[in-house]
């Protein structure tokens, strides 16, 4: 399977640059890693001072497909997807998606084809659950004009498909977490993104608000074939609910692939330092249990 | 839940839910329209010479038949009405009414764009640029027209601002970094106007500094409504027509980047603007408290916080307050002139006590 993804990797005509990309880790996936269909990122490098906040991260995630991406605090995910819609200005490197540029792209041409879900985005601006919805039809607005009918039975419509219909009215400030990401989901679907970016969507959520969550995110990717790429902390969510994962360590992939292959104690205790072991759950999906922190760097 | 096929809008049914605000507002613009008509032939009439709204209503159609060359016979004014009107209470209520729409629009910007409700058109050091300006022709003798002094003392107060905040923040002018730097340069201009002002005032001119510091309009002419109403006309509908993008900074910048913004940019542009036009307020009213501050968010209040609603309503109500509460400064202590500043002010706090409480029931 290594071969198949090389071919897609190495085989990209008309990318910005061929893609060597960094994770020639990539070991088992399951299905063709093609830098045509899909999220591609190579050799991005940011530097804030001396330190080197992303150096030389290059990863694919596969079209239509949950991609995870993991590392402890501080390893560059967060700053990784800023820099993919324009918040933030890396020294060197380039994206694409589906072999389009993304880089060079206009900033709302870009905003139609990604959207970002914030971990947690506070306002003190009184807008209903609707309102903010329809700031997702912004990038295909101009700014003098109004929202469109069309643009309100848009936001209707995904506020049905994201289990928050009956929150429309509500001003967003007075929702629970989960309502608010799920809103927020609303809101990024309403962009019609083809790459859909979560930055550690589940945090500060209920265990039930989580499962949602990675549902709709499933459901999204599954029914519209949309590319979803999410941050994670919880590394159990990405060997349940991802097909891909992508480990940042101190601003570089040290691993990607399948998550069961990639998401390993051996990983654990390399990335984190910390000492887990295997369960299988009944329905066969490996999870881990955290045994405490303290290993030698030769574990 | 049935899947919506996210990439073909039109395909999605339309809902049942009716949008009444949506599409309530082009209507409320009419009704705000009309009410400022009125408001301006009623507070017209008010004043130790009385005129009525008929004898107002002719002596406009009067003139504005002459300005066309037409001839619509004699003016229902006497010669002393007339001079009230078009050369004292006219020309000083179309100041207030270009004044409070410019007010309420920039402070509508500056909340939006610097995320801060606590913000108002003088947050940047406008206004204390622009007394410090006036202070230095009122006090010192500067041999410069007030309003010229005012507007470069106003603008120069926030090319520094700018250039403070700028420098610490990379360039990307972060709200947090742009309100200190704000603060800086306000104090620092307060402190130059109080030496002057400490040392320097005799007389007379202590009190023209002191209303001109209060905000007060007694002093309108033609020249300022020109003044007034070219800023608000060109820079006015400039931010006006920045409602889609002021939506965009709800959620904070990198919010309003993935939507497409350019964030650094953007803020540049619209508080380069909000400067030049609150520099021509302040450079013929002075700094007028709480009209800029509390206007923006009684209207969110009433019509929801998406800008492309608020910043037109915002307008017309910044409009009429400032228009009612410059008349009643005519008249409250007649014949003696009070700075309408002080009403503003007055009739702002206790507004805005209320809004905060309201907006702290409805949160909680």
């Amino acid at each position: 399977m290594s071969g198949g993804a090389g071919v897609g990797v190495d085989g990209g005509p008309g990318l910005p640059g061929d893609l060597p990309v960094g994770c020639a880790v990539d070991a088992e996936v399951g299905f063709a890693v093609d830098a045509q269909v899909g999220f591609a990122v190579d050799g991005v490098r940011w530097r804030v001072g001396d330190r080197a906040i992303l150096a030389d991260v290059g990863l694919l995630a596969p079209a239509g497909r949950l991609t995870a991406v993991l590392g402890p605090n501080g390893s560059g995910k967060s700053s990784l997807l800023r820099a993919v819609v324009g918040a933030l200005d890396v020294d060197s490197g380039a994206w694409s998606l589906d072999g389009e540029d993304l880089r060079a792209m206009g900033r709302r041409e870009r905003a139609r084809r990604v959207a970002l879900v914030e971990q947690e985005a506070p306002t003190d601006v009184a807008l209903t659950v609707l309102d903010v919805v329809l700031l997702g039809r912004s990038p295909h607005r101009s700014r003098w004009q109004g929202d469109t009918p069309q643009d309100v039975a848009l936001a209707h419509a995904l506020l049905a498909r994201c289990g928050a219909a009956h929150l429309a009215a509500r001003d967003v400030a007075t929702l629970s977490g989960g309502e608010r990401q799920r809103v927020h989901v609303a809101r990024a679907l309403a962009q019609e993104p083809r790459l859909l970016l979560l930055d550690e969507p589940t945090n500060h959520l209920d265990v039930a608000a989580q499962l949602d969550l990675l549902a709709l995110v499933r459901d999204v990717a599954d029914a519209d074939g949309v590319t979803a790429v999410l941050v994670l902390h919880d590394l159990n969510q990405a060997l349940r609910w991802c097909d891909h994962a992508v480990v940042l360590d101190a601003g570089r992939v040290v691993a990607a692939g399948h998550p069961h292959d990639v998401v390993t104690p051996a990983l654990v205790a390399r990335v984190y330092g910390v000492r887990a072991e295997v369960l299988v759950a009944g329905d066969g999906t490996p999870t881990l249990a955290y045994l405490g922190t303290g290993v030698d760097a030769e574990r | 839940m049935p899947p919506v096929p996210v990439t073909s809008p039109s395909r999605v049914p339309t809902p049942s839910g009716p949008r009444p605000r949506r599409s309530a507002t082009p209507w409320l613009v009419v009704g705000g329209a009309l009410v400022l008509i009125a408001s301006a032939v009623l507070a017209l009439g008010v004043g130790p010479a009385d005129l009525s709204p008929a004898q107002i209503l002719g002596s406009v159609r009067v003139h504005v038949v002459g300005w066309f060359g037409g001839d619509a016979g004699p003016s229902p004014l006497s010669p002393v009405q007339e001079a009230i009107l078009w050369q004292g209470r006219l020309p000083r209520l179309l100041t207030a009414v270009g004044v409070g729409a410019g007010l309420a629009i920039a402070g509508t910007v500056m909340q939006a764009v610097l995320r801060n409700p606590l913000a108002d058109p003088y947050l940047l050091g406008l206004s204390s640029g622009a007394t410090l300006g006036a202070v230095a022709v009122l006090v010192l003798g500067l041999s410069l027209l007030l309003p010229v002094a005012a507007f470069g003392g106003a603008v120069l107060a926030l090319a520094a601002t700018l250039a403070l905040a700028g420098a610490v923040s990379g360039g990307r002018l972060t709200p947090g970094r742009t309100v200190l730097a704000g603060v800086a340069v306000a104090q620092a201009c307060s402190a130059v106007t109080s030496f002057v002002l400490f040392t320097g005032t005799q007389g007379d001119s202590y009190r023209e500094v002191l209303g001109w510091l209060m905000g007060t309009l007694a002093a309108a002419t033609w020249t300022s409504v020109a003044i007034v109403w070219i800023a608000v006309a060109v820079v006015g509908t400039l931010l006006l027509t920045s409602g889609r993008t002021l939506d965009a900074f709800a959620f904070g910048d990198t919010a309003a980047a993935a939507l497409g913004v350019d964030v650094a940019r953007t803020r540049w542009v619209l508080l380069g603007l909000v400067a030049l036009l609150v520099g021509a307020l302040v450079s013929v009213s002075g700094a007028i408290g709480f009209v800029g501050l509390v206007v923006p968010h009684a209207v969110r209040l009433l019509v929801g916080a998406r800008h492309v609603r608020v910043l037109p309503l915002a307008a017309l109500a910044g409009a009429v307050v400032l228009l009612w509460a410059d008349t009643a400064a005519r008249v409250v202590i007649s014949p003696r002139e009070l700075p309408v500043g002080i009403l503003t002010a007055a009739i702002g706090a206790p507004v805005f006590a209320v809004l905060l409480a309201r907006r702290r029931g409805g949160v909680a």
